[in-house]
């Protein structure tokens, strides 16, 4: 990852708007959750080489700050109003392939996707465990998942430390090792969950 | 055989590989047939396609499939705007916008029209206000009249923007619209969220929805359940003695719940269904 100073930055050309260090875009933990947990721990390298199946997409902050790191990213989101504007971002990126289905139904895109070396997932729905396992398909031997858990959209009631110690129990049989890193001060009541080597 | 974008491969083995050609149309019609596929297959892989002679290198793979991808989404996205469903609740949501708006700079107009001892709205007196008795608090100056007069042109766009939704609904809502209203039917569309999904709904359903807080307050904590939830928007049941209500919304449900299923499937009004629909509630308003 590359880092100015404390800041975390993409090697992408910053657009219009966007703030940038030494040229490079600024990729900002409180919007990004993905930035965040780069900021508090260690989540797996971004490399060149990478492909990468992201899990909704939603309006392609993050997707967008993927891309500059990695080779190819396959932007996954069921919402039609969030997809137009990742569309006009795809326009402007070569290596974001955009798809507009459910990702609790990935065998709707098994015929695009090919195998990738990241499955990254940040969806507001109940069965987000679910849905990682059931995309783990696409994901290469020995790879890497992160999940980000929405702990309040799988139940508001009980409490996200349980919520998410049952999450990292149904993940762990697929991954040599799951660590999770809680989001705050960034991003209140959200886990990364990182399930590192695929069995 | 496996299905993929840019082809069929017969044998995962030898990779044989059948390739698809033509023109863009037909790369759009195998985007949409490989979107709706239902069995798990292996991931795509792009020396298949390079196999193939479909493409030479992987920039290539990724440039034909992003441009594929790019294309089909459009579509895809097209069809949902061209759906009227969803634009009838792009409308209601915006109807219900502007009232919550308008409520809420009446009652800030308000606020400052009382603060400068003026009546609200101008020309009402109650009693204890007098108007025009202080000199220092009678000059709102041109920033309340502002206020006031934005309040106004929001409320004839207001009704011109009601008769829109209203027409709307008739189109999209023909049967529930007659039932209950254009508005109310195309709330409860906005809650369902969109034709099929409110076609599926089962009446007790419909009876509440919308009455979200009190219906999980009842199923957690045991209060009594609510007895209706947007349906109470219909003059039928909110008109209703209090003691009628919650039997007037099964009622009106239920014919509702029968309107939408004819709404989806046959998309026109149905005489014959209405009348019965009329006669029920007739006859559950006056069996006391």
């Amino acid at each position: 990852m590359i880092w100015a100073g404390e800041i975390l930055v993409s090697p992408g050309k910053p657009a219009a708007g966007e703030r940038a260090v030494n040229g490079c875009r600024v990729w900002d933990p409180s919007r990004s959750k993905l930035a965040a947990l780069y900021h508090l721990g260690d989540g797996p390298d971004l490399i060149a080489t990478m492909r990468v199946l992201y899990l909704g997409a939603s309006y392609g902050t993050t997707v967008s700050h993927v891309a500059d790191y990695v080779e190819v990213v396959y932007a996954v989101d069921s919402a039609s109003r969030p997809m137009q504007d990742l569309l006009r971002l795809c326009s402007h990126r070569k290596n974001i392939i955009p798809l507009l289905a459910d990702a609790a139904h990935p065998e709707r895109y098994m015929a695009l996707v090919e195998k990738v070396d990241l499955v990254y997932q940040d969806i507001a729905q109940r069965d987000q465990a679910g849905i990682a396992i059931k995309n783990l398909h696409f994901l290469r031997p020995g790879c890497s998942c992160i999940l980000m858990l929405k702990t309040r959209s799988i139940d508001v009631k009980r409490p996200p430390a349980e919520i998410c110690a049952e999450t990292v129990q149904w993940l762990s049989p697929f991954f040599r090792s799951v660590a999770t890193t809680w989001l705050l001060p960034y991003h209140q009541d959200h886990a990364a969950i990182v399930c590192e080597g695929l069995i | 055989m496996y299905r993929y974008w840019f082809g069929d491969i017969e044998d995962r083995e030898s990779r044989s590989c059948v390739r698809l050609s033509g023109g863009e149309t037909v790369w759009i019609t195998r985007f949409f047939q490989v979107i709706s596929n239902t069995i798990p297959i292996p991931p795509a892989e792009w020396e298949d396609a390079a196999q193939a002679g479909i493409v030479r290198t992987r920039e290539e793979y990724l440039h034909y499939l992003r441009k594929i991808c790019i294309c089909g989404t459009q579509a895809q996205l097209a069809e949902r705007t061209q759906r009227s469903d969803l634009v009838l609740i792009e409308m209601v949501r915006g109807l219900d916008e502007i009232d919550r708006v308008l409520n809420r700079l009446q009652e800030r107009a308000h606020d400052w029209s009382l603060s400068l001892n003026l009546h609200y709205p101008p020309g009402t007196a109650p009693g204890w206000v007098q108007d025009g008795t202080n000199a220092a608090f009678t000059r709102p100056g041109k920033a309340l009249e502002i206020l006031q007069n934005e309040i106004q042109r929001l409320q004839e766009a207001r009704r011109s923007f009601a008769k829109e939704v209203r027409a709307m609904a008739e189109q999209v809502l023909p049967n529930s619209s007659v039932l209950v209203g254009g508005l109310v039917a195309a709330r409860l569309l906005s809650e369902a969220g969109d034709l099929p999904a409110l076609a599926r709904m089962p009446a007790s359903t419909l009876q509440v929805i919308g009455a979200r807080k009190a219906l999980f307050s009842h199923l957690q904590t045991g209060t009594s359940s609510p007895r209706h939830g947007i349906i109470f928007q219909d003059k039928k049941i909110h008109n209703a003695p209090r003691r009628q209500r919650g039997k007037m919304a099964r009622t009106v449900a239920c014919a509702v719940a029968r309107a939408v299923k004819l709404d989806f499937f046959r998309g026109e009004m149905v005489p014959e269904f209405l009348s019965d629909a009329r006669a029920r509630i007739a006859k559950a308003r006056g069996g006391k």
